[in-house]
């Protein structure tokens, strides 16, 4: 792929949403829509991110328990 | 689903503070004659009379999920999307969607507003409306909000086309407005999202906004317009805002109208948004905030 190129993948995820990848002329993989599972999934392909660890975090502030 | 519950004392204290019920009445009657955003169409929304918008009294929402995406500070957030939209910009993103004033499933507010208190229940701090344009939806913001029964932690992710009437419905409700500042001209405006008036709207707007609760203003920078749209909209907050926080929202994409289109139809390159970084930093713009998407 082109590192200039506006193409973009589409991929849907478990909770049902589709989420958009593409490759930014810098090299970034963006995702238009990020949910929890894809967080770590992010952070590998982009390491400088320095706002992955955030959402990670903030991932973590979620409660899979209460009702 | 939540069971509803007695909400603690002193969020109840700060719902009657806001007077919703009233507020809730001259929303609902004021969609007799809409004048919600600067369109000012006037259509009857209560009998069906065509608006621009398309939008009758009731509201959908086609999408509502957690998200991990854009503004850190907000996370997580729960995102509610809402139909209907005043503008037809030419790289919508949502256009698909949002357009559609009756795409997804009727508002419930009792409901919704039982799922959002879930929401917050399990941790999200921003229950955030988005569309679309969720500020043409103000007495379902407000139904919602009364029947939540607490305060609850509301961001607008806004175009800000609307009347100042709009925003002292909201005023008190909404805590944060991430507002989209996309066209540094009244002619770039009308090319590509079909609206007049757009420069001295919103920057009546976003006084008001600024002195109302967390402003963040964002500019999703076009594909050669950095020049007509970023320069002139990021020396009016310079000027005019200096404390607000800016984001440069980097992740274009041609969608909608914008693919294949000559200009639009691609992302921005890699000079345009170096070029872009360097007038922000110029400027002295407070741009620490992270919106993009990764």
């Amino acid at each position: 792929m082109s590192r200039d190129t506006a193409r973009k993948s589409r991929a849907t995820v478990d909770d049902g949403r589709t989420v958009t990848i593409r490759l930014a002329p810098d090299g970034r993989v963006l995702f238009h829509d990020l949910n929890p599972d894809l967080v770590a999934i992010a952070r590998l392909l982009n390491p400088l991110d320095t706002t992955l660890e955030r959402r990670e975090h903030a991932a973590e502030q979620i409660s899979e328990d209460k009702p | 689903m939540r069971s509803m519950q007695a909400p603690a004392p002193e969020n109840n204290g700060s719902v009657l503070q806001l007077d919703l019920c009233e507020r809730i009445e001259r929303a609902e009657s004021g969609l007799a004659r809409c004048e919600v955003c600067e369109l000012r169409c006037g259509a009857n929304r209560l009998n069906g009379e065509p608006a621009p918008c398309g939008l009758g009294a009731e509201s959908y929402t086609y999408k509502r999920h957690l998200s991990l995406a854009e503004e850190v500070e907000l996370l997580p957030a729960y995102l509610v999307y809402l139909s209907g939209c005043n503008m037809r910009c030419r790289f919508c993103i949502q256009g698909h969607d949002c357009f559609d004033p009756r795409r997804g499933e009727q508002v419930n507010p009792d409901t919704l507003a039982a799922e959002l208190g879930c929401a917050i229940d399990r941790g999200t701090k921003t229950i955030t409306f988005i569309g679309g344009e969720p500020g043409l939806h103000p007495h379902t913001i407000l139904r919602v909000a009364e029947a939540a029964g607490r305060r609850m932690p509301i961001a607008l992710k806004t175009n800000l086309y609307l009347t100042p009437k709009t925003l002292d419905l909201l005023d008190g409700v909404v805590r944060v407005y991430v507002v989209d500042y996309k066209f540094g001209s009244d002619r770039c405006a009308k090319s590509l999202a079909g609206i007049d008036r757009y420069t001295g709207v919103m920057q009546r707007n976003l006084r008001i906004v600024a002195r109302r609760g967390q402003l963040i203003i964002r500019h999703l920078l076009m594909p050669g317009h950095l020049d007509c749209c970023l320069r002139p909209v990021a020396e009016w907050i310079a000027d005019n805002l200096p404390a607000a926080d800016f984001r440069l929202m980097e992740g274009y994409v041609p969608a909608w109208r914008a693919e294949g289109d000559a200009r639009l139809g691609r992302t921005c390159s890699a000079s345009e948004l170096a070029e872009a970084a360097a007038l922000v930093r110029s400027l002295g713009l407070n741009a620490k905030g992270e919106s993009d998407v990764t």
